[in-house]
């Protein structure tokens, strides 16, 4: 485990540890200025979270500062703690509005030598994301699992002036996966390529060289930007891992319903999808706010949620009641209130009223 | 149908963005960091791999190196070298550049000679550039530097472009004949999951002094064959950004500042 003062980036976190060289931390959400202490309030997920979950899930310490200037030491150096309500718990995903962290105590795990990228491409969404919870079920957990609409990645690829490797088929799965050694890495690849095989995927190209695997992981990441300008939201819902292809063709149908050309992205292994909702003529299109609160309430039907990892923040909090009952914002209100009885801080945040 | 007889030639090299160097001793820690093939060779071998998707014949992947360089030689395999030669012998250890070029002539003498050789402009761990040319003057072969287009092939003979300086110089070169190229020459596709996983069990055949014997003297290879010898490398310290904060009424100092350090590394006129 490592203990870290709230501002530490990921980029010196990683850098501590590339220097002693065993160990590894697996939350990457992108940017390596990410505060670790922002990284807690937000909960942050990221491309690997499919083999090694989120930030919560390695988080074993914090240390926060309440609005009345007491300090909490929530959590320690345990793998099993059973006492009382979990605080710490709480904290995770509270976007500044219960306390400031100041400390951060994190588990580290053995470093996995032998990974590699796959993009295995498809002729359908339909087709991609049925194979996805197969290869889940088939017992082998890659790192990350990622959908991309092949639009995206064509403009992402131009604007950093590379080339995108898949050519075959109109859509890709990203897999990256890792091995104890090399054998096991691609026993591992030959199955998920038979998986995605048989549900009609017509190619597969591997990356193993560190540059080409970060070429490609960069491309994903950068899929936003040529879209930047055109686009009117980016949904960050998520729906169980298995209900992704049923909720995919519903957010198609809602497009043609609105006359929307959405195109799409995500986590699909974590069931958190982003759908690139697009302006008219550069404008918002006049039915937005019905569409976005149609794809929200199919979201919810299936059991999802409107936002996996960006968080509630502040455009979200109208839609609190659409996932919640009136029992549960009024328990999470009275948290807020136990912890931050002025409303001072992050106000606006999560729920509109700034005091309790 | 006979068509060109291609060569590649590749070098394993330590990933670059990772190695470290062992400050004390002077020399690339090559545990501190994976292998993979020399970016410029992997766009030798695609346009060979191209040109050879034209003119029909096989491409051969040649390595000189370790034994774990059939690691980089089953990569070319799995991203379009019909055959793989990997060049091996404790007896070759310590060659400079003019001491690899024999060893890798005498190589491509060995499995019969090519119609036409490609290989990286250079290495991005040695960056000398010279082991192309010098393999071409050992055999007696004309070659062409730092290709960035091939403009037209035949079964004879090849028209190449090289920007050199502030121009395009155009080539055309009669076979057998060796090219080094630039990154701007191809794009280097990534292999196939099947190619891949053939390539790991792919039979690699591997030349040792012995076979090359009948074309190399032993006098010309390793430690004693090479007249390169390194006394010292020095590291560059690496360099720390000095952050300096200025605050409210110090910041038309800092603009003059600021200025000032541009003029003075001329960025600014």
């Amino acid at each position: 485990m490592i203990t870290m003062e709230g501002g530490t980036t990921l980029s010196q976190l990683l850098e501590a540890l590339e220097k002693q060289g065993k160990l590894f931390f697996p939350i990457h959400p992108g940017d390596e200025g990410a505060e670790v202490g922002g990284m807690v309030a937000t909960n942050a997920g990221g491309t690997r979270a499919v083999k090694h979950g989120i930030m919560r899930n390695h988080v074993k310490a914090v240390e926060i500062v309440l609005a009345t200037g007491e300090i909490l030491h929530l959590g320690g150096k345990l793998l099993k703690n059973n006492m009382g309500y979990d605080l710490m718990q709480l904290v995770m995903g509270s976007e500044g509005t219960l306390g400031v962290i100041t400390e951060v105590t994190l588990r580290l795990y053995g470093k996995s030598e032998f990974s590699n990228t796959m993009l295995v491409s498809f002729q359908s969404r339909r087709e991609a994301s049925d194979a996805v919870p197969k290869v889940l079920q088939s017992g082998i957990t890659p790192l990350a699992c990622e959908y991309m609409d092949r639009e995206l990645t064509l403009a992402s690829a131009k604007d950093l002036g590379l080339v995108w490797p898949a050519k075959k088929g109109s859509v890709d799965l990203m897999f990256i996966v890792d091995g104890v050694n090399e054998d096991n890495l691609y026993e591992n690849c030959g199955k998920i390529v038979d998986i995605c095989g048989q549900y009609g995927a017509v190619d597969s190209v591997v990356a193993e060289s560190a540059k080409e695997q970060k070429d490609l992981l960069a491309v994903r990441s950068n899929c936003y930007v040529p879209y930047k300008s055109k686009v009117a939201d980016i949904t960050d819902i998520a729906v169980p891992p298995s209900a992704v292809p049923d909720f995919f063709e519903d957010v198609r149908k809602i497009g043609e319903k609105y006359d929307n050309p959405i195109v799409s992205l995500g986590h699909i292994a974590d069931g958190n999808m982003h759908n690139f909702l697009m302006n008219r003529d550069g404008k918002l299109p006049e039915n937005y706010e019905d569409m976005k609160k149609e794809i929200y309430q199919t979201a919810i039907r299936y059991g999802g949620t409107i936002t996996a990892e960006h968080g509630t923040g502040k455009t979200r909090t109208d839609y609190m009641s659409l996932q919640f009952s009136p029992k549960e914002l009024e328990i999470m209100r009275s948290i807020k209130k136990a912890f931050d009885p002025n409303g001072i801080l992050n106000p606006g945040t999560i729920f509109h009223e700034t005091a309790g | 149908m006979n068509g060109l007889k291609i060569a590649v030639l590749v070098k394993q090299v330590p990933d670059m963005d990772t190695v470290k160097f062992d400050r004390e001793r002077g020399v690339v820690d090559r545990k501190s960091a994976g292998t993979e093939v020399n970016p410029f060779d992997l766009n030798a071998l695609e346009e060979a791999v191209k040109i050879s998707e034209c003119l029909g014949d096989e491409v051969t992947a040649i390595s000189m190196g370790p034994p774990n360089a059939v690691k980089a030689v089953r990569e070319c395999m799995a991203r379009g070298a019909s055959r793989g030669v990997l060049v091996s012998d404790a007896k070759f250890g310590g060659s400079d550049t003019r001491a690899t070029s024999m060893i890798l002539a005498a190589a491509v003498r060995k499995l019969g000679g090519f119609d036409l050789i490609l290989c990286g402009e250079k290495t991005v761990d040695g960056d000398t550039g010279q082991v192309g040319p010098e393999v071409a003057e050992n055999l007696g072969i004309p070659y062409a530097c730092f290709v960035s287009r091939v403009a037209a092939a035949d079964r004879d003979s090849i028209r190449v472009e090289s920007e050199l300086w502030d121009g395009t110089y155009e080539k055309e070169i009669l076979f057998p004949a060796l090219l080094t190229v630039t990154k701007e020459i191809s794009e280097p596709r990534l292999p196939s999951f099947q190619e891949k996983m053939k390539a790991r069990k792919a039979a690699v055949t591997t030349l040792t002094f012995h076979d090359l014997a009948p074309f190399l003297e032993e006098t010309a290879v390793g430690f004693q064959g090479s007249p390169t010898k390194v006394k010292k490398i020095e590291i560059p310290p690496e360099l720390k950004r000095h952050g300096r904060i200025f605050r409210d009424d110090a910041v038309p100092q800092a603009t003059d500042e600021l200025v000032g350090i541009l003029r003075q590394r001329r960025i600014l006129a």
